[in-house]
């Protein structure tokens, strides 16, 4: 008897977490509503192993068919915390009985990677395709942003790296211009003078009308920019429905 | 209050109402109010300072200058440039002070015109080319071979006319200003801004500006050398022409007068414009400078005069032969100018290229 309730919770979770027992590797998918063909699970979890691999953060899919009374972001949370407790992740939580989704980093490496931007815009690329019920396109472009924003994070934009070497490079010749130019013109000192201020007759200067006439008044308000979550909570994330 | 003029709003140029209840006026298109007083002083400012700036010629009478009697001097012409100038026998040969010219030739014309006052020379030669040459070492790009002791012991002292004039300077101005105010709540961040329109009129009085009244004389470089401390101005008497050229003045008073105004109007709009301190985004709108109490004298001022050739050009300089201030042009020698571009782009590239492998 123990050991058939010892196989079948292996079994179980075997079925729930297909490569949590199968070995040490915690389970980077967990298709628990089954958006996914085993063709497409093994493509997928090949490029979350190589993400991982690359920038050493593990990106995780999460899915079920029905909430278990708790919220999508708290549901993300849980198995993070089952799993992965003290790694940097980045998680996609569906649910599509209920609509809902969530996305959450947790980790140092992780939530530094996924702040509230970089969170909206793997939100941006997955809701499209979460609103037209295409869950294996949603999953793949998370992976797809997910591993941007990591090479990114890691390497800096290429935007960035050519705006720097550009300006390292361009700066040098616009200080030697400029310095030159200042060099150059010690060159001539036979320059006409503007103004006649070593002129002026000492106390001269005679005011008899100074007014300053108030017109009207323009008020402008904009709003304060928001304190950003700062990512001292356990995670960052965003939620919501499709 | 039917008398009231068709004033137009300050703020978008609709035409202002009067508002019996406020007795004040009222914009229907900005909905601005304004107070009637400020609107009428508004309107007689803005008339003064619209009309046209003017010189008052009124107080100015044409003179005429006497030639300098009962001395020995030589007049001489220089075929190259044109210029006309005197100095006394003594001098012997004598180079052109304006282009260098050494082939200058004796000429009948009226000499040196008698001036109201003369600022002698006070530096000898031998000062004014040790000042030329402390000079010349400051400058970064000189050709190695410029220099020329022979060339430079060839500066000239020349007593170049000057018109000098004083004026006393009337002026109506007015500005666009504001004022900003930032403070703000948990939610917004506000800014008012109150604008003004500044109202100032007075007056400057200017004192001894010097014009160059020769033709041959390049007026930036006489404008250059100046400060010229007049405490040293003494009335003319002959003795100081001795041993120095003389030159008299070819450009009219009435030519001279625009550079002077010039000059003096920048410096008016910049002292009124001090008075504005306070306010942001100070806009000058519209200003009417007139002259009056204008003096005209005419003066001889002492000027070092060099022309060194090099590279088949004429380079001039002129030293203050009061104060030893040096001006002019130097040549540039083109190989170093490059070489110390070149210095200064590697050593900045380096160390643009060490931040830059740092930030990637
Ligand atoms: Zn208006
Ligand atoms: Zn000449």
């Amino acid at each position: 008897m123990k050991k058939f309730i010892s196989f079948s919770l292996i079994f179980l979770l075997c079925a729930t977490f297909p490569f949590a027992s199968a070995n040490d590797v915690p389970p980077l998918i967990s298709d628990e509503a089954g958006h996914l063909t085993s063709s497409e699970e093994t493509k997928l979890q090949e490029k979350l192993q190589g993400i991982y691999d690359t920038y050493g953060v593990y990106a995780i899919v999460f899915t079920e068919e029905e909430m278990s009374g708790i919220s999508a972001e708290d549901s993300a949370e849980d198995f993070y915390n089952y799993f992965f407790s003290g790694k940097d992740c980045i998680i996609l939580y569906i649910a599509d009985y209920d609509r809902e989704y969530a996305l959450s980093a947790f980790g140092k490496k992780g939530k530094d990677a996924f702040s509230d931007d970089e969170l909206a815009d793997v939100e941006d690329a997955i809701l499209p395709h979460l609103k037209k019920d295409n869950f294996s396109d949603a999953i793949f472009a998370f992976t797809d942003e997910a591993e941007n924003i990591l090479d990114v994070y890691t390497n800096g934009s290429t935007g960035y790296k050519i705006a720097v070497i550009s300006i390292a490079i361009i700066l040098p010749f616009i200080i030697a211009l400029i310095a030159m130019l200042v060099q150059l013109s010690k060159m001539k000192t036979a320059v006409k003078q503007h103004y006649a201020t070593n002129y002026i007759r000492p106390g001269s200067m005679n005011i008899s009308r100074s007014l300053n006439l108030f017109l009207y008044s323009v008020i402008t308000k904009k709003p304060r920019p928001k304190p950003s979550n700062s990512s001292s909570g356990s995670s960052n994330s965003r939620s919501g429905k499709f | 209050m039917d008398t009231i003029q068709n004033y137009k709003c300050p703020c978008c140029g609709a035409p202002l109402v009067f508002d019996a209840g406020s007795q004040g006026l009222h914009c229907e298109s900005c909905e601005n109010k304004f107070d009637l007083d400020t609107i009428r002083q508004l309107d007689d400012a803005e008339r003064l300072s619209g009309e046209e700036s003017k010189f008052d010629w009124e107080s100015y009478t044409p003179r005429d200058f006497t030639p300098v009697n009962g001395v020995d001097f030589s007049n001489y012409s220089c075929p190259s440039c044109g210029a006309e100038i005197s100095g006394d026998d003594t001098m012997g040969s004598t180079i052109c002070p304006y282009c260098g010219n050494s082939t200058i030739v004796k000429g009948q014309f009226e000499g040196v015109l008698r001036p109201d006052y003369i600022i002698p020379f006070k530096i000898d030669k031998k000062t004014a080319i040790a000042a030329f040459e402390a000079d010349f070492k400051k400058r970064p790009f000189l050709p190695d071979l410029f220099r020329d002791k022979k060339k430079i012991s060839e500066m000239a002292g020349v007593y170049v006319p000057f018109w000098m004039f004083d004026c006393d300077c009337n002026a109506n101005l007015t500005y666009r200003a504001n004022r900003t105010h930032i403070w703000s709540d948990s939610d917004y961040i506000y800014t008012k801004t109150d604008f003004y329109k500044l109202l100032r009129s007075g007056s400057l009085g200017f004192e001894n500006i010097p014009v160059d009244a020769s033709k041959k004389a390049d007026d930036a470089y006489m404008e250059a050398i100046e400060p010229f401390d007049y405490s040293d101005a003494m009335d003319f008497g002959s003795a100081y022409l001795s041993g120095f050229l003389a030159d008299k003045y070819d450009v009219s008073v009435e030519e001279s007068i625009l550079r002077a105004n010039a000059r003096v109007r920048n410096s008016t709009l910049a002292a009124f414009l001090e008075t504005t301190a306070g306010f942001q985004n100070v806009c000058a709108e519209r200003d009417n400078i007139s002259f009056n109490n204008s003096k005209i004298r005419y003066s001889l001022l002492p000027v070092w005069m060099l022309n060194i050739k090099y590279m088949d050009k004429m380079y001039k300089f002129a030293v203050n032969g009061q104060t030893g201030k040096v001006v002019g042009e130097y040549p540039v020698d083109k190989k170093k100018k490059w070489k110390f571009f070149a210095k200064v782009a590697g050593i900045s590239l380096a160390v643009t290229l060490a931040i830059a492998y740092f930030m990637l």
